[in-house]
């Protein structure tokens, strides 16, 4: 009988959305349309005296304030920051400004209505023109307030009664409607606009109720009854899912639960080894599906987003792109990443282009690839190119958790160089009127030896320092990680690359310089042991190894590391290193 | 009439629970109090003016007050001001 339902028409449609809200929901669906309001200008003259308007206005702040009194009181002790976002909310209602507007519209004898539709749509227009986004996405909340606040003048309080485990579809939702959600036990939220910092989608995350945004013709396309799925972490919504959808999406759930369960714990704590010692434990970045594990993880920030990956350089060259509308383009992929991790630092890696990542896509025809213009040394070559990067980093950085990385460097030089383009690129952009972190942080990556051993120079010009790993091992040793003749000279356990390894951090802690590890070595046991005792301020490791790494991290005692390090930095051969580690 | 010249010295800059803040304090006096910054000048006692004031890290923020009580007015926002607004 299942096999033969082929022929029955499936009324299933997929939607797809910006997920805020990460989690699976399955309900009924709840549609709240926005509430109409004519708000004609020539319909909305007056008949009452304005006296009698400005008290309906007072009765309505007075009566809408209990609203948010009542609810910050529920709140506040399982969510103090709801509750703060709550009490800042509150003061809007008997804001001074708003309120002069409000009477001077009901004094030329509109209603009380239209003076609030009219004054809090002119403030909206005021808060879009800000230079900060954040302050920008507040434009919504003065919506939502500004509907709320319609609703209960016009005596239509649409006090909605929304059935327990159902799905709320919605224009939009407010703040406080969401924690009012919360109250009545919704099992997820679908809305048409919104924005991934507002304080709704804040207070969704931070009571775990699923949610997804910016799903067009939402409150059109699903109706009151229907059962909808909410994927949000994919941000899909299934409404009306056919059999083989709901099953699928069961065994997500379930498979979810299992994996949350066995890591769980473990997510929440803070990275430390069995002694107490903290350190940082950040995730790599290659492409933006990593984006939503490393939010998952609890990753604390990204400590090298690989830009070559993420950014599709190939339009550049291939579709013709003007370098205007490349910057652009960057800017969009950075800022998603940017305010993904926000309050978390998000370290962006200059491109590292030449060598092995597409040569024939430069014209680079080198008989020595590896040993020639890649990395830093391509971009100083490329000011143009380089610049368009740097400006989409620093229009990034308005919300201060960006910070940039050079890669390949060999000499002052071209730390310098970078420096002096960076600064050019801020007064261009200071000029145009962006807004940036004028006091961003700028790294850069040790891959080689010239760098380690002039790292004490190279530290006083830079904020950060973070090692990588792989190439440091191929250019102190000579030997091509991917070449199987010459794969056991290939061994980051060589007391040369130790060596280097620990002249390169002695440097960065001298002058009191961050210094990090990003690269495969971090995701080996033995190895876990050694960074620990090395004293990395952060480790940056592929986001499928964090919780792994976490666990050993957990597991060592910082003491005995430091003792087996000592011993470590005195063998004389890399062979010596393994069997002491135990590695095979 | 008071004027007095205040830094931003939290990270964050002016964004709402600053605003939110500056409201609660200033609203505790009597004076009108205005912030101006570039010439763009805003009531301190407004927080939906307040979210517009440009005020990064390091903005100086120009305090006018005018009433019985701008002298306290103007000691307690500079105190809220020295403090990063209580993030820092």
């Amino acid at each position: 009988m299942k096999k033969n339902k082929k022929k029955s028409k499936s009324n299933e449609i997929q939607l797809k959305g910006i997920p805020v809200s990460k989690g699976y929901a399955s309900g009924t669906a709840f549609v709240i349309k926005k509430y109409y309001y004519n708000f004609d200008p020539n319909g909305s003259t007056s008949t009452s005296k304005p006296e009698e308007e400005i008290e309906r206005f007072r009765q309505a702040i007075f009566q809408y304030e209990h609203e948010f009194e009542r609810q910050i009181q529920n709140i506040k002790k399982e969510n103090p920051i709801a509750s703060d976002v709550l009490q800042s909310l509150k003061l809007i209602l008997s804001d001074p400004e708003i309120e002069k507007s409000v009477l001077s519209y009901i004094n030329q004898g509109y209603t009380a209505e239209f003076a609030v539709e009219q004054t809090y749509k002119n403030f909206e227009k005021d808060l879009l023109s800000v230079k900060s986004k954040v302050i920008r996405e507040r434009a919504f909340e003065l919506e939502q307030i500004k509907d709320r606040f319609l609703e209960i003048l016009i005596n239509n309080k649409l006090s909605i009664v929304v059935p327990k485990n159902s799905i709320v579809v919605a224009t939009s939702v407010s703040a406080d409607q969401v924690i009012y959600f919360h109250e009545n036990n919704v099992a997820g939220l679908v809305t048409e606009v919104g924005g991934t910092t507002t304080h709704s989608s804040i207070i969704a995350r931070s009571l775990k109720i699923p949610s997804v945004i910016g799903v067009t013709k939402a409150t059109n396309l699903i109706h009151d009854g229907d059962l909808v799925l909410i994927d949000g972490y994919k941000g899909i919504i299934y409404v009306n899912p056919e059999r083989a959808t709901q099953e699928a999406f069961q065994k997500s759930v379930k498979e979810k639960n299992l994996f949350e369960k066995q890591l769980g714990e473990l997510i929440f704590k803070p990275t430390q080894t069995l002694d107490g010692k903290r350190i940082e434990l950040q995730a790599n970045l290659n492409f933006r599906e990593e984006l939503d594990e490393t939010e998952l993880y609890h990753a604390d920030g990204i400590g090298l987003v690989r830009t070559e990956h993420l950014v599709p350089i190939k339009d550049y060259y291939e579709k013709n792109f003007s370098i205007r509308e490349f910057e652009e383009q960057q800017f969009e992929i950075y800022r998603e990443v940017a305010i993904k991790l926000y309050p978390k630092n998000v370290i962006f890696r200059a491109f590292d282009l030449g060598g092995d990542k597409f040569p024939s896509l430069f014209g680079l025809n080198e008989a020595n690839p590896m040993l020639g213009l890649r990395g830093i040394r391509y971009l100083l070559s490329k000011p143009k190119f380089f610049k368009a990067q740097l400006r989409a980093f620093l229009k990034t950085s308005a919300e201060k958790n960006v910070q940039i990385m050079l890669p390949m460097i060999t000499t002052v030089e071209e730390v310098l160089e970078s420096r002096k383009l960076l600064n050019q690129c801020m007064i261009e952009l200071n000029n145009e009127g962006f807004e940036f972190d004028p006091e961003i942080k700028f790294g850069i990556m040790i891959e080689t030896p010239a760098a380690a051993l002039q790292s004490g120079l190279l530290a006083k010009y830079v904020d950060f320092i973070s090692i990588g790993t792989n190439d440091l091992t191929q250019y102190t040793l000579v030997a091509d990680r991917d070449n199987s003749q010459v794969s056991t000279y290939f061994s980051p356990f060589h007391p040369s690359v130790l060596k280097l390894m620990k002249i390169t951090i002695d440097s960065a802690k001298r002058r009191n310089k961050k210094v990090g590890i990003c690269g495969e070595l971090a995701s080996h046991p033995a190895a876990t042991g050694l960074l620990v005792a090395l004293d990395f301020d952060s480790i940056s490791i592929s986001i499928e190894n964090l919780l792994q790494v976490k666990k050993w991290i957990s597991e060592i005692d910082s003491n005995l590391a430091k003792r087996n390090l000592s011993k470590v930095l005195r063998f004389s051969t890399a062979e010596e290193v393994r069997k002491f580690l135990e590695i095979d | 009439m008071l004027v007095e010249f205040v830094e931003v010295v939290n990270p964050a800059g002016m964004h709402t629970r600053p605003a939110a803040e500056i409201v609660k304090t200033a609203s505790r006096f009597k004076s009108k109090i205005l912030m101006e910054v570039d010439g763009y000048t805003v009531n301190a006692k407004s927080i939906i003016g307040l979210m517009t004031l440009p005020a990064t890290q390091g903005t100086l923020v120009k305090i006018v007050a005018e009433g019985e009580d701008a002298q306290q007015a103007i000691q307690s926002l500079k105190e809220l001001f020295a403090n990063g607004f209580g993030e820092i």
